[in-house]
């Protein structure tokens, strides 16, 4: 049932953020295209800023789902394995008490934004922090899978993560 | 206030260091700060959310994803094959092709490790097939890969600029000049080696074999005069560049060359969105701190402590050179940049010094952390195609950092090798 639910949720995740990037690109594209026509449209900036937002908050997600997060390995590694399992669920436990306080925080946001318009788009202030509670809760949410199966592996924990691309 | 935030980063590093994820140290960092301040917690979702409410950000994705598209549209080869046929005939020539071809393709992606991903597998099998040691064609394509970032565009310069509030379309041309230098001086430096290890070199195949590679290459060279023309001349901004180069992408993989197709556009999209979401992760989570920073005034209390103590700003550039290169060598250049920013560049403009100076040489000393060991992520890619060990890779690549600390030396003391380009063209 969880396998069938996680599943979907990447599913879902990997459409919305795919049909975002594309939107993002048209939207830029657009805004070159109508200035060359001589007619700017003046909703192309606000709407990329907007689509900017979710594409981030939709990529963390993603990026949470497959726990790929920057971390710097030196003295961790070093640890003995029972060391290592203590010390990174702890940290889960802090990582899901962030995404709960983001999550619930968000809510808020969205609440008091509620009745704020935006400068050039027909929608409210709200739509910048809505992604933030589905991002919470898929940080809340991931942390406590990867608690429940933390176990050592091999020689040490088996902790993906990858380097940014500069 | 400051006194708080000054425990928090002692925290900050502490819990960074015991191997927390970077972006969730952040996160914690500002919980605590406005926790124990008194603010509320509704700060730090409305300012991560901020940080990427802008317009300039935008530039990030999409350069990303042109990176990829132009990645597997195998365009690299093709300019690899130009490359070959200009200089691959003088002496170290494959080495030479290596260094040529990153400042090409560092015109078209903005990052080092699109470039050494991208052109370092086709380049260091050609040198090992020439009999070049693995090890040095492996470190002559990772020195060449930290030209990707500095010639526009580039990843990290979009992300300084949004941080520190500085022009970006000034910063990539203020990394024409460094970046082009960074070319000559590898160039040099391969020649003076090639002599001495006796390096092959392939046969010149004539001037026509020149023009008909660039014939066969026009439309992906055209990329970065597309770019860069567009950017500089005024026709569009940096982001509104990004797009038209992932659009231009799509046309050469599609259109062009044929050797992109549709089964694969899935993939582009969600590593494109995967490396977003990890780079934006860092960012929104720099901008909540950044805002606690602001707020402690922990900037404005630490730039006269700095000052008091070293007067000319050349030798503060030269301590923030020697910090950054110690930093860069243990943690990821992104955060480094990020957590960097806040407190640094305050310091320089009091001295004077030009933020898109400072933003250049900040970003190429970072990049030059992505090969120098023990942490660095061009340094790992290298390490795996050429399938040497990693200390010998560690070793080796040290004499390659040479030519690179020159140019980055040069910048720090001469500021019109940044300052000139985006002066004559956008005026002072």
């Amino acid at each position: 049932m969880t396998s069938i639910s996680l599943k979907f949720l990447d599913r879902s995740l990997a459409i919305i953020a795919g049909a975002v990037l594309i939107a993002l690109l048209a939207v830029v594209a657009a805004g070159i295209v109508s200035r060359a026509l001589g007619t700017p449209f003046v909703w192309t900036d606000e709407s990329a800023s907007y689509l900017m937002v979710w594409l981030s908050m939709l990529g963390w997600m993603v990026a949470t789902r497959r726990g790929v997060h920057m971390r710097v390995r030196a003295l961790f590694d070093t640890l003995p394995i029972r060391g290592q399992v203590i010390v990174e669920a702890v940290f889960l436990l802090v990582i899901a008490m962030l995404g709960a306080i983001i999550a619930w925080q968000g809510l808020h946001l969205v609440q008091s934004n509620a009745d704020v318009d935006a400068i050039t788009l027909p929608v409210t202030l709200a739509w910048l922090y809505v992604p933030l509670i589905p991002a919470g809760l898929v940080m809340l949410v991931q942390a406590l899978i990867d608690l429940v199966a933390l176990r050592p592996a091999g020689g040490g924990l088996d902790i993906q993560h990858r380097s940014a691309p500069l | 206030m400051t006194g708080l935030m000054l425990k928090v980063v002692g925290g900050w590093l502490a819990v960074i260091m015991a191997g927390f994820p970077l972006y969730a140290s952040m996160i914690v960092a500002t919980v605590l700060f406005l926790w124990l301040g008194g603010f509320p917690l509704s700060i730090l979702p409305q300012k991560m959310a901020g940080a990427m409410n802008s317009f300039p950000l935008v530039a990030a994705p999409l350069f990303i994803l042109m990176g990829h598209i132009l990645a597997a549209a195998k365009v690299t080869d093709r300019i690899v094959e130009f490359a070959s046929a200009v200089i691959g005939w003088v002496r170290g020539g494959y080495a030479h092709v290596s260094i040529l071809t990153s400042i090409i393709f560092a015109g078209m992606v903005g990052s080092a490790v699109a470039d050494a991903a991208g052109s370092g597998a086709i380049e260091i099998k050609a040198m090992k097939k020439a009999g070049y040691k693995p090890e040095t064609a492996a470190s002559i394509t990772a020195a060449a890969a930290t030209i990707g970032p500095i010639i526009p565009p580039s990843l990290p310069m979009v992300i300084y600029g949004v941080t520190a509030d500085v022009s970006i379309g000034r910063l990539f041309m203020a990394g024409v000049v460094p970046g082009l230098l960074m070319g000559i001086s590898l160039m040099v430096m391969v020649a003076f080696v090639a002599r001495r290890e006796g390096m092959a070199r392939q046969t010149f195949a004539g001037f026509r074999n020149i023009a008909i590679t660039f014939g066969r290459t026009f439309f992906a060279l055209m990329t970065p005069v597309l770019l860069l023309g567009g950017m500089f001349s005024g026709y569009f901004t940096p982001t509104e560049a990004a797009a038209v180069a992932c659009l231009w992408a799509l046309f050469l993989g599609f259109v062009v060359y044929r050797t992109l197709t549709v089964k694969q556009l899935p993939a582009i999209v969600m590593e494109t969105i995967e490396t977003t979401g990890l780079v934006m992760a860092l960012v929104m989570a720099a901008g909540a701190l950044g805002w606690c920073l602001s707020v402690s005034r922990l900037p404005q209390v630490f730039t006269p402590w700095i000052l008091s103590w070293v007067e000319s700003p050349l030798l503060f550039l030269l301590l923030v050179n020697i910090l950054l290169l110690i930093v860069g060598c243990f943690m990821e250049s992104l955060a480094a940049l990020l957590i960097l920013i806040p407190i640094l560049a305050p310091a320089a403009a009091s001295y004077g010094i030009d933020p898109v100076q400072f933003g250049v040489m900040m970003v190429l000393n970072l990049i030059i952390g992505t090969i120098t060991p023990p942490v660095g992520v061009v340094l790992f890619i290298v390490t795996r195609i050429a399938e040497v060990p990693f200390e010998t890779m560690a070793r080796v690549i040290l004499p390659w950092l040479v030519p690179l600390l020159v140019v980055l030396a040069a910048i720090m003391a001469w500021p019109p090798l940044t300052l000139w380009l985006p002066r004559l063209i956008l005026g002072s």
